[in-house]
């Protein structure tokens, strides 16, 4: 992606379906829908319609970024397979994020520099949480009870997320790398792991793939015997 | 248009599949199977389908259209299951033929998976006769269907009442010390094996089970009662008899199988049989239906094994059939449901 371009945006990392679309010059086109259950439901609909609302065609977009958690996974997983494939049939590259930083992002528009825990639901009375500097992730995500969230700074506490906050992140990220985009890998599964250690790069711009910070909720035959 | 050109999406248990047909034309069937992965769990467990699903779906996808010579701008029509099935992997499912819908500007169909199942075989054996029976036999799903038009109007007769077919196939192979999935090693233990070594209770044959429950299918008892014999046999101190196990198991549940679906054929004046599904996969369970439906005259069709398990194929089938006959694609806002009913062969 080189230059001015078209950017999609889509986070169901939370109850909210957030989708935007960014044109250079333009206010950005919005459309979410609060639904926790409904990500596979709407989310496709919800693209479309900011596609419409914007006047352009799909085939005019340069690409597309979406939040790769933390999140509980059978929404989160809606919002980047649906990324992946758009980007797929269209041919144009498309970017995770960390959700999280893009709620941290947001609030350092106002507040630069501070020191923020961004706190997401992640069900079963735990939460997802990650420390910032400002813009700057400070930890990796971790899920765990409330309580046990260390407590330094401001508590962002179950925020949903801004899709133009996401996009903004991502362009920010893109500005800022002089050398083209370069992105890591980084293994988030599956089965084999524990989940909760997976350490994420400390980049704006990864793989779209899910941020998984739990394992699947099965012991493995040996693990039983 | 009588050969449209449809891709179709199936992730509703451990199988991503990715089938392209052009009519009745299969031009590609591609599969990723995190089978593997869930045999060090001995069993599926949902969310390791669900993962496996979106790490598969990219490059099954890739696979498939470089598979059928074709690019994504050709087709006219997506199809996708959206249920029966697990919640989680159906939605991996659904989001990608959305979304592939909405960048390609092609009709999204939700469709049955149980209709799917009888929809592929019109890609080995042809057009369906009307009416069709059609026996399901899977891990998820044990049915008897009364099938009148394959895009809109299927009857069901029977089902189980309890475990599928295919889980008593894998509850017996663990407490035979066979891998998971359990189908394809008892079918090749019994090779070896007496099936009328053991005489294993036959689920609903009674005659007041025949009247209250003639269609229906239970395997529990037949499950627990290969367990107790295996455990009194512990005792013994000598080696189970796997493969004499495995083929009396076996042919107690392929007996109930055959003779409830010739049954239903008898009933129903219908004299063509589709049988679909994993379990439709097990040798003796072909070879048992042809034989003894060939006595009573009537037509067995059943695919190859590859196209019995779960494929992308059979999605793309069925929606190529709906397409075709003119039926409107589902709404993009269209649910997946876990426990979609079989008379309900398209999403609205
Ligand atoms: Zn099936």
């Amino acid at each position: 992606m080189k230059g001015p371009t078209n950017l999609l945006a889509i986070d169901t990392s939370t109850n909210r379906i957030a989708v935007a679309l960014l044109q250079f010059g333009k206010p950005p086109v919005v459309a979410m829908k609060e639904d926790g259950l409904g990500h596979a439901e709407f989310a496709a609909a919800l693209i479309n319609q900011v596609v419409k609302d914007s006047g352009l065609m799909l085939q005019e977009l340069g690409g597309i970024v979406c939040g790769i958690g933390p999140g509980p996974f059978t929404g989160l997983r809606v919002g980047i397979v649906s990324a992946q494939s758009i980007g797929f049939a269209l041919n144009i590259p498309v970017f995770g994020v960390c959700s999280h930083d893009a709620i941290a992002f947001e609030y350092a528009q106002q507040n630069p520099n501070k020191d923020v825990t961004v706190i997401t639901d992640a069900r079963r009375k735990e939460v997802y949480w990650t420390k910032y500097q400002g813009i700057k992730r400070t930890s990796t995500p971790r899920v765990s009870k409330l309580e046990e969230v260390t407590n330094t700074g401001v508590q962002l506490l179950h925020q949903p997320l801004n899709p133009v906050s996401l996009a903004n992140a991502a362009i920010e990220a893109m500005n800022r790398t002089e050398k083209g985009i370069e992105i890591k890998s980084f293994a988030t599964d599956s089965a084999k792991g524990d989940g909760s250690t997976v350490a994420l790069p400390n980049q704006v711009l990864l793989p779209p793939i899910p941020l998984y910070l739990r394992k699947p909720d099965a012991l493995t035959l040996a693990e039983r015997s | 248009m009588t050969n449209p050109l449809v891709l179709g999406i199936e992730t509703s248990c451990d199988e991503t599949g990715i089938g392209i047909v052009r009519g009745t034309e299969l031009l590609a069937d591609t599969l990723a199977s995190s089978v593997e992965e869930q045999a060090r769990f001995g069993g599926v467990v949902p969310e390791v389908a669900s993962r496996a699903h979106v790490e598969a779906m990219l490059p099954t996808l890739k696979k498939s259209i470089l598979a059928a010579g074709i690019n994504l701008n050709q087709l006219d029509a997506i199809a996708v299951t959206s249920g029966p099935g697990l919640t989680g992997a159906l939605v991996v499912g659904v989001a990608t033929a959305k979304a592939l819908g909405v960048a390609l500007n092609k009709p999204v169909y939700g469709v049955n998976h149980l209709a799917s199942h009888v929809a592929v075989d019109t890609l080995e054996n042809g057009k369906l006769p009307e009416p069709v029976l059609a026996l399901l036999v899977s891990g998820g799903h044990s049915s008897l269907l009364k099938v009148n038009n394959i895009t809109y109007q299927i009857e069901s007769l029977g089902k189980t009442l309890d475990d599928a077919a295919g889980e008593a196939f894998d509850k017996v192979a663990r407490v035979l010390g066979l891998p998971f999935p359990g189908g394809p090693w008892i079918d090749k233990a019994a090779k070896d094996g007496d099936p009328l070594k053991i005489d294993f209770p036959k689920g609903l044959m009674s005659k007041e089970d025949l009247v209250d429950h003639t269609f229906d299918f239970s395997f529990s008892g037949l499950k627990t009662a290969v367990a107790r014999w295996v455990q009194a046999w512990e005792k013994t101190g000598v080696a189970i008899p796997v493969a004499d196990v495995a083929a009396s198991f076996q042919e107690a549940v392929v007996e109930v199988l055959v003779k409830k679906t010739l049954l239903a054929a008898k009933q129903t004046g219908i004299n063509t049989v589709v049988i679909g599904g994993g379990v439709a996969a097990n040798s003796r369970l072909r070879s048992l239906a042809v034989s003894e439906a060939e006595k009573v005259g009537i037509t067995v069709r059943i695919p190859r094994p590859g196209l019995c398990t779960d494929n992308g194929a059979m999605v793309a089938a069925l929606g190529s059939h709906l397409f075709s006959a003119g039926i409107e694609p589902s709404e993009l806002s269209f649910e997946v449901d876990p426990i979609l009913p079989v008379t309900q062969v398209k999403a609205s």
